[in-house]
């Protein structure tokens, strides 16, 4: 058996492995020992498990995990969340679906200052969903909404994802930033338009309330601008370089830690609650991210990214319909495996290809990021989904026929930026010239 | 049929660099001169292992042969540390062949429990600042960036070092969160920190070298025949001249690059230059005291390269 | 048994209370850090306090974050199958889990007392490696006790539903 059948069978193993109800990470690890040890050795086998935990538990943009979750932990468990849905509830209350279209903005905005789209997930399960219960908003449509939003940290800066991209094929990291940021406004946009549009086929999905008095609306300002007043602390702050998006979460910890502290929030159950709960879904995060790597290792020895992609870069088609051959292995990779891994091994193999066929690299590079959004989302592997569900108690059921309508969202998006690369490319072109 | 060795090969550079294309060579080349009994398949963009474990990794067998930094194997490589020190390396291919000079002389201890193919490295390694600067002095009180093994370099100058992941460099440069920091030459491309740097302090006295391994694991080296053996260590000398000469053209080719941005290359005058060294002299001594308390012969190595550097201009 | 399992949950939780005083220890790190960086004086080797505070903090956090139901599952075909069936297939799942953890527990004790000897340390302050690897080994054997109550839970059928 070749080596390359070895690591198909894995992942089919691996799925199969998933079902029984063995925790994912324990899954991830075990056959990646065993397909390990299979192809090298026991010994080398046994050191890939300890070595991988060993690297990831030291890795020190891993830090942000815990910390922008703390974040979140400290504005929800100190009622800051509260209020500040409330306010949104005064103002927007009253349109179809207002407090989903918050969430999209506020989840657009956190992302924007954190740099984890793994910390927004765990932070908008445990800061929004609650709030959006509170209106009677149905699951469905709160948990589509923060899945998908938070997915959109992908290709909004300070992207991870976008960082190594550009380091791998040498573009400009700075010309990739802004690349992102219309396409990241035009799927906030869609997903609105998707709230927008459920609603109006389905109002029970999102109880309208009745307006409130303009003095209703003036009298809930304050404790939205103290918000806003955090946010742009920390999102100034990141900007103007007072502190790097890594202790971006730190700082805004400490700033709505400061605030509670000023409304006399603070107890010793609050904080108890917050650090329970920030530390749980970042082990969780954690397990997962270990486990992957240490899968991720044994595939990389198989060698199956690399021969996916030399077959795609070979077959005798048209340059579009590589290209959406290239998409493709884009979205099944990523849908098995961890996205930020997945890139890792497959772009170097597939961006000389792209290339040749004429395409731009900084186009390539969001193309594959919304790709991989998309992958994130759908099954098996559906890390924001499991994690929102874990977090929130709901059966995956529920939160898939919210995902949804969000996924075809995502779709249209890539098949806009597929047709119109000059999404992507206006932006840069204009502020640093055509490169 | 004769069994056919299977060598997996680590390198944290992307696919497309020409060090990969280097290592994906050398792989050929040791197929050719082991008549196809040593095969070798090249991992690029640390797909294997992380750039910290290589050293580990290799000695573990779950990496057969790994290049990556001397500086990622901390503590266990005490006399070798003296390849790393502000000795006023010249280029990149004087640096590889000093180390790899320093690893025949010396033959360290410390690295028994792998094989050691050859040893290189990029140099100069530089000060560079986000805001223009006309002299070396100006550093003086700016947060530079820097690994944890230079800092010493960075306070030496009275500027205080900041330490943060290589990929986070850009990022924290174009936004001002550091107002400097101190790369290989090299870094300007491959970094892209020419993007976002203003000058670059050519101040040879703080000249360091990031020094490299390229190593194999010990019991599958020991596995092959002896003219195996030999014929490797033939080609390893070949490449360690090979990447030596290529560390120069990605430094012009980085130069070239950072130039073409708008970086000014500010040349110091010998007087600067004979400063900073002076304000160097106390990292040397601690290296030279830290290797004694270990029982290495810190003042030798120190000596040797100091000798090879004026030697080899 | 119920000493056993009541033990089991004392030693987690303290492990996680270290996890959650490094993390408030690692945002106050920061926040100073960030200040005084910003007068120009910034702590040479923050980072890998936060680093290495951070393996403490994930590491302390796994047993009791399994107890309190951090892992993730699918769920899709576990939960339909009948409780006898499922009953069985779950205590097969938390052996594997049980040998999992005592292997890692293990490889990290012998990866522990590897880099006592190699003398790999942090490259700021020179830490060494092996109180990390010991802690490490020290949470993963938490963790394998921590599913063997829940295999205990499992067999005496606690929650046939
Ligand atoms: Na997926
Ligand atoms: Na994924």
């Amino acid at each position: 058996m070749s080596d390359t059948a070895i690591g198909m069978y894995s992942i089919i193993l691996l799925l199969a492995l998933f079902l029984t109800g063995l925790e994912m990470a324990y899954c991830l690890i075990l056959i990646g020992f065993f397909g390990f040890t299979f192809l090298m050795s026991f010994p080398a086998a046994s050191n890939l498990v300890i070595k991988d935990f060993f690297d990831n538990f030291t890795t020190y943009s891993y830090t942000v995990i815990p910390l922008f979750i703390l974040m979140g932990e400290f504005a929800s468990n100190s009622n800051i969340a509260k209020r500040l849905y409330t306010g949104a509830h005064k103002w927007f209350g009253h349109i179809p679906g207002g407090l989903a279209m918050t969430t999209i903005a506020g989840a657009t905005a956190f992302k924007a200052m954190c740099g984890s789209t793994l910390a927004t997930v765990g932070t908008f399960s445990n800061l929004a969903m609650p709030e959006m219960d509170r209106y009677n908003y149905r699951k469905e449509i709160s948990a589509g909404t923060i899945a998908s939003v938070s997915t959109l940290g992908m290709i909004l800066p300070p992207s991870t994802v976008l960082i190594i991209y550009g380091l791998q094929v040498e573009q400009s990291i700075g010309r990739l930033f802004i690349a992102g940021i219309v396409p990241s406004l035009m799927i906030a946009f869609l997903f609105m338009g998707v709230v927008v549009g459920w609603v109006s086929i389905k109002p029970e999905m999102a109880p309208r309330a009745e307006r409130a008095t303009w003095k209703e609306r003036i009298a809930a300002i304050p404790e939205a601008l103290i918000i806003l007043i955090v946010f742009a602390i920390v999102i100034g702050g990141m900007i103007t370089g007072f502190f790097s998006p890594t202790e971006a979460g730190t700082i805004g910890t400490v700033a709505i830690f400061i605030l509670a502290l000023i409304r006399r929030e603070v107890n010793k159950g609050m904080l108890i609650s917050a650090f329970k709960g920030a530390l749980k879904t970042a082990i969780m995060v954690l397990m997962l991210i270990a486990g992957s790597s240490i899968f991720g290792h044994f595939l990389a020895i198989t060698e199956i990214p690399m021969i996916a992609a030399k077959w795609a870069s070979s077959l005798p088609i048209p340059s579009t319909l590589i290209m959406i051959v290239i998409i493709l292995i884009y979205l099944i990779g990523g849908s098995i495996m961890d996205d930020l891994a997945f890139m890792v091994v497959a772009t170097p193999i597939f961006f000389p290809t792209a290339i040749q066929l004429g395409y731009d690299p900084i186009w390539f590079g969001i193309l594959i990021c919304v790709t991989l959004m998309i992958g994130g989302l759908i099954p098996p592997i559906a890390v924001y989904v499991f994690i929102l569900g874990n977090i929130t108690g709901l059966p995956f059921g529920t939160i898939y026929k919210g995902v949804i309508p969000f996924l075809s969202a995502l779709i249209v998006a890539l098949v806009i930026l597929f047709i119109f690369p000059q999404i992507a490319l206006w932006l840069p072109n204009l502020m640093m010239g055509v490169g | 049929q004769e069994k056919v060795m299977k060598l997996r090969l680590s390198v944290f550079w992307p696919p497309q660099h020409p060090h990969t294309k280097l290592f994906e060579q050398w792989g050929k080349d040791v197929e050719k001169v082991t008549n196809g009994r040593v095969t070798v398949t090249v991992f690029a963009s640390s797909t294997l292992s992380p750039p910290m474990q290589v050293y580990d990794n290799t000695v573990k067998g779950i990496v057969d042969v790994g290049t990556a930094l001397l500086a990622y194997a901390p503590g266990r490589l005490p006399l070798s540390e003296v390849l790393q020190l502000p000795l006023g390396y010249r280029n990149g291919y004087q640096g590889s062949k000093l180390a790899n000079a320093y690893y025949k002389k010396f033959k360290p201890k410390e690295f028994d429990d792998v094989k050691v193919l050859f040893l290189h490295g990029a140099a100069p390694g530089f000060i560079f600042t986000k805001k223009p600067v006309k002299s070396t002095d100006e550093v003086k009180g700016l947060r530079i960036r820097a690994n944890a093994e230079n800092a010493p370099i960075v306070k030496a100058l009275g500027a205080s070092p900041v330490t943060m992941p290589v990929t986070e460099a850009y990022d924290a440069l174009s936004r001002g969160v550091v107002d400097g920091t101190l790369f290989p030459l090299e870094a300007l491309q491959g970094f892209k920190i020419g993007e976002v740097v203003k000058t670059v302090i050519e101040n040879y006295g703080v000249s360091y070298l990031t020094s490299q391994f390229a190593i194999m694991n010990k019991a599958k080296w020991n596995q092959l025949s002896p003219e195996d053996q030999k014929a490797i260590e033939k080609i390893n000398d070949e490449y360690n001249d090979k990447i030596g000469r290529q560390w120069d053209a990605l430094d012009q080719k980085a130069k070239e690059f950072a130039k073409g941005k708008g970086v000014i290359f500010l040349e110091v005058s010998k007087e600067e230059e004979a400063v900073t060294v002076e304000k160097m002299k106390p990292i040397l001594d601690d290296y030279v005291k830290m290797a004694k308390s270990k029982g290495l012969p810190g003042d030798e190595a120190l000596k040797f390269c100091l000798d090879y550097l004026k030697k080899n201009p | 048994m119920k000493s056993f399992t009541g033990a089991i949950a004392v030693i987690n939780k303290a492990l996680y209370v270290i996890s959650g005083i490094v993390l408030s220890c690692m945002v106050m790190l920061t926040f100073i850090d960030v200040i005084l960086r910003n007068f120009g004086h910034p702590i040479t080797g923050s980072m890998e306090f936060i680093q290495y505070g951070g393996c403490i903090v994930f590491s302390f956090s796994v047993p009791f974050g399994t107890m309190l139901g951090a892992q993730v599952i699918v769920d899709l075909i576990i939960e339909r199958i009948n409780p006898r069936k499922k009953r069985i297939i779950n205590i097969i799942t938390r052996c594997v889990g049980i040998m999992i953890f005592l292997f890692i527990a293990y490889n990290f004790l012998i990866y522990g007392i590897d880099v006592r000897k190699t003398g790999e340390r942090t490259a700021s302050f020179k830490i060494p490696y092996y109180p990390f690897a010991f802690a490490l080994s020290f949470s993963f054997l938490m963790q394998s006790f921590t599913i063997f109550c829940d295999l205990i839970k499992k067999v005496k059928g606690a929650d046939n539903e």
